[in-house]
C-alpha cells in the first residue's frame, strides 16, 4: 500500500513528462475504442441494410438466380402453396413474397431501366422495416400503388401524381406495358434501391408480369438472426431442388470480409499507437530510474527489497497506464456513444458511389461495453509491461553503488 | 559484546589489470555502544568499509559478521531485512526522499522495519526530540541542510537499530550546524546506547569520537585503541 502512495507521489515529480506519456496512452486507447466502434458500425450497417431492405434473415430464390448487377429474370419463379404458407406462418417471425424485375420506366420521351420490386403492400412492412423509409407525400404508404425511388424520380423528373409507363416482359416472356400513376417518392437508406428502385403493389405486378401468385423471392425473418442454419435446412427441404435458400450471412459475407481487412488495418494502427505509447512509458520510467539512482540506493539502504523497488517502478508506469486508459475510455466511449445514437448521415456522399452496394447511408457506431473493458485493460497492461525493463534496471542496481550516486 | 567483526576483509573493484584494492586484509571489531570514526584521506576505503558493515555490499574475501551473523551467507532479501531492522544510515547529502515530508520520511523507515503500529506518533515524537517538532510536514526542499540531516538522524534512529552508519555526515554542513548534528548524535549514543560508526576527515567529528580508526590505502593503519 505504501508503495502505491509513494508511486503516486512520484508521478508528480515530472508532471509534464508524465502528462505527455499519459496523452500517448489516451490516444492509443481512444483509437482502439473509436475504431472498434466504427468497424462494428460498418458491419452492423452492412448487415442491417441487407436484412432490412433487401434480403431479410433468409430468402428463397429460384436456383442459380443471378447475384450481381441489374439482372432479375422472372422466367423461373418460386411457388408457395397453401402448405408452405402454413409452414411459413408457423416457423418464421414474418415473411413476404417479393418479385424483382427490370422494367423500362417511361415518361414522355425519357426512359430508364429500373429495378422493379413487386411487394405485398400489407405484408411487406412486417419484414422490411419502414422506419428507415422516407416517403413523400406522407400518406403515400396508406394505399397500394407505385412508389418511385428518389433516384428514378429525379432522372425522369416525375413526382407524386404523375403518370409513367412501365414496360416489361411477363413471366412467360411476352412484352407488356402498363400506364400507372405514381403514388409517392421514397428513399430507404440503401443506394441499391434509392438510385434505381421502383415499388409496385402485387395487384399491379400481376397485371404487368402475370406471375400467377408466384414470386422471385420469398423473404423471411426469424427470431434469432444468428440461427439461420436450421431454418435454411428446413425450408430447403420444403421447397425442394428448384429453389435456393440464401441467408443474410451468405449475402453479406463478401462485404464483411472486406471489413476484416479494415479490422486488421485498425488493429495494426492501434498496435502501432500502443507500441509508441509503450515506448514512451518505457522511456519515462527509465529516465525516472536513472534520475533517481541515489534515491533507489537510499530506499535499498533503508531495507527495501529488490522486489519492492521493481514494484514501485511498475506501479508508477501502471498508474500512467490507468490514468491514460481511463481518459481514453471516457473520450472514446463518449464519442462512440454519441454516434451510436446520432448516426452520421452520408447520403450526400453515397449518391455518387453506385447502385449495387447495399449499405445504409447512415454511418453509426456500435457501442459495446466489452470493447471499453478491453481498451482499459489493454492500456494498463501495455503500460505495466512497458515498465518491466526499466523497473528491472532500477531494482538490479547495486545498493552500494547507488548510494554513492 | 562484539557487534561487527571484520576478519581479513578484501574488497576488490574490477578485475585483472584494472583491479582496485579498496580494502586489504581489514580486521577489526566494533563493540556495542561505540561512537567510532573511520578516518583517512579521500579514496582510502572509508565508504567501502561502511558499506560492508552496513550490509549494502559483501566482501570479495574475508568475513563480515553482524551480531554474530556472517552476512556473506545471506541472500539479497535477507540482507535487505537485516538493514531494515538493525541498521540506520545517515548520508553526506542527507538523501531524504524528496516527495515525502519530514514525518513521512521517518515513517517510511518504520514501515520498512515492519514497525507499523503507531508509526505516526513515534515519528513525530522523535522529530520533536531532534528539535523539528514544528516542521513535521515540510518537504526536504523546504528545510535547511542542518534540518535535513536531523530528519535523517531521526529516520535512522526511530526504528531502534543496533547500528547507525554515517558516511561523512557533516561534509555538506557548515561547522555550526555540523557541530550541532554531532552533538545530537553523541547525545543519542549516550542516551540509547546505539552504536555509531562514522567516516570523516572532519576534525570536529574526530574530536567527539570515542575511538578513531585510521585507514590508509585500504589498510587499517591505526585501530584507535
Ligand atoms: N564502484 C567502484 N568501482 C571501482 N572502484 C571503486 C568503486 N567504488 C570505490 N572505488 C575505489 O575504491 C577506493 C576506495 O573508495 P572509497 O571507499 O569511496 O573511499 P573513501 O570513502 O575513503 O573516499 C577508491 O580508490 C575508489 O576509487
Ligand atoms: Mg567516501
Amino acid at each position: 500500500m505504501y508503495l502505491f502512495r509513494l508511486a503516486f507521489k512520484n508521478l508528480w515529480r515530472s508532471p509534464g513528462r508524465n502528462a505527455l506519456t499519459t496523452i500517448a496512452v489516451v490516444a492509443g486507447v481512444w483509437m482502439l475504442i473509436l475504431g472498434q466502434g466504427f468497424i462494428g458500425g460498418f458491419k452492423e450497417n452492412i448487415i442491417r441494410a441487407q436484412v432490412d431492405t433487401v434480403s431479410g434473415h433468409l430468402f428463397a430464390v429460384p436456383s442459380d438466380y443471378p447475384t450481381t448487377g441489374l439482372s432479375h429474370p422472372i422466367d423461373e419463379l418460386v411457388e408457395v402453396d397453401a402448405d408452405d404458407v402454413a409452414w411459413l406462418d408457423a416457423n418464421t417471425r414474418a415473411w413476404t413474397k417479393r418479385t424483382l424485375f427490370t422494367p423500362r420506366v417511361i415518361s414522355g420521351a425519357d426512359g430508364i431501366r429500373a429495378r422493379g420490386i413487386v411487394i405485398d403492400w400489407d405484408k411487406d412492412p412486417t419484414v422490411f422495416d419502414r422506419r428507415t423509409w422516407n416517403v413523400s407525400p406522407e400518406d403515400a404508404l396508406d394505399e397500394p400503388g407505385v412508389l418511385l425511388s428518389k433516384g428514378v424520380a429525379r432522372l425522369l423528373e416525375v413526382g407524386p401524381g404523375d403518370a409513367v409507363t412501365l414496360e416489361a416482359r411477363t413471366h412467360s416472356g411476352q412484352i407488356n406495358a402498363l400506364r400507372v400513376q405514381v403514388r409517392g417518392v421514397v428513399s430507404v437508406a440503401n443506394p441499391m434501391i434509392d438510385n434505381l428502385g421502383i415499388f409496385v403493389d402485387r395487384e399491379l405486378g400481376e397485371d404487368l408480369l402475370r406471375l400467377g401468385g408466384k414470386a422471385s423471392h420469398v423473404v423471411m425473418m426469424i427470431d434469432d438472426r444468428d440461427a439461420t442454419a436450421a431454418t435454411k435446412a428446413a425450408i430447403g427441404d420444403r421447397f425442394g431442388d428448384g429453389v435456393d435458400i440464401v441467408t443474410w450471412q451468405e449475402e453479406t459475407k463478401e462485404l464483411l470480409d472486406l471489413q476484416e481487412i479494415r479490422q486488421r488495418a485498425l488493429n495494426f494502427l492501434v498496435l502501432a499507437l500502443l507500441a509508441m505509447s509503450g515506448a514512451g512509458i518505457a522511456n519515462t520510467v527509465l529516465m525516472a530510474a536513472y534520475e533517481r539512482v541515489g534515491e533507489i540506493g537510499t530506499l535499498r539502504a533503508m531495507g527495501m527489497t529488490q522486489r519492492d523497488v521493481l514494484g514501485l517502478f511498475l506501479i508508477e508506469g501502471g498508474l500512467v497506464g490507468v490514468l491514460g486508459s481511463v481518459l481514453g475510455v471516457v473520450l472514446g466511449a463518449s464519442m462512440v456513444g454519441y454516434w451510436s445514437v446520432n448516426p452520421i448521415d452520408l447520403s450526400g456522399q453515397m449518391d455518387q458511389i453506385g447502385n449495387n452496394i447495399p449499405v445504409s447511408t447512415f454511418l453509426w457506431t456500435v457501442f459495446e461495453p466489452s470493447v471499453l473493458v478491453r481498451g482499459f485493460f489493454f492500456g494498463v497492461i501495455m503500460a505495466t509491461l512497458a515498465s518491466v525493463y526499466p523497473a528491472r534496471v532500477a531494482s538490479n542496481m547495486s545498493p552500494a553503488d547507488a548510494v554513492r550516486a | 559484546m562484539a557487534l561487527c567483526e571484520l576478519d581479513n576483509v578484501d574488497k576488490i573493484y574490477g578485475s585483472g589489470e584494472l583491479a582496485v584494492y579498496a580494502l586489504k586484509a581489514v580486521t577489526t571489531t566494533v563493540t556495542e555502544g561505540e561512537f567510532t570514526v573511520f578516518s583517512g584521506p579521500s579514496g582510502s576505503g572509508k565508504t567501502t568499509l561502511l558499506n560492508m558493515v552496513g550490509c549494502l555490499d559483501v566482501p570479495s574475501s574475508g568475513t563480515v559478521k553482524i551480531a554474530g551473523t556472517d552476512v556473506g551467507r545471506l541472500s539479497q532479501v535477507e540482507l535487505a531485512h537485516l538493514r531494515a531492522d538493525k541498521i540506520g544510515f545517515i548520508f553526506q547529502s542527507f538523501n531524504l526522499i524528496p516527495v515525502l515530508s519530514a514525518v513521512e520520511n521517518v515513517e517510511l523507515a518504520l514501515q520498512l522495519a515492519g514497525q507499523v503500529e503507531g508509526r505516526r506518533d513515534k515519528a513525530s515524537g522523535i522529530l520533536d526530540k531532534v528539535g523539528l517538532g514544528s516542521l513535521l510536514h515540510r518537504r526536504p526542499n523546504e528545510l535547511s541542510g542542518g534540518q535535513q540531516q536531523r530528519v535523517a538522524i531521526a529516520r535512522a534512529l526511530v526504528k531502534h537499530p543496533s547500528l547507525i552508519i554515517a558516511d561523512e555526515p557533516t561534509a555538506n554542513l557548515d561547522s555550526k550546524s555540523g557541530g550541532a548534528v554531532l552533538d545530537l548524535m553523541r547525545e543519542m549514543n549516550e542516551e540509547s546506547g546505539v552504536t555509531f560508526l562514522f567516516s570523516t576527515h572532519d576534525p570536529a567529528v574526530m574530536e567527539r569520537a570515542k575511538r578513531v580508526v585510521t585507514l590508509v590505502d585500504g589498510v587499517i593503519a591505526d585501530q584507535g585503541r
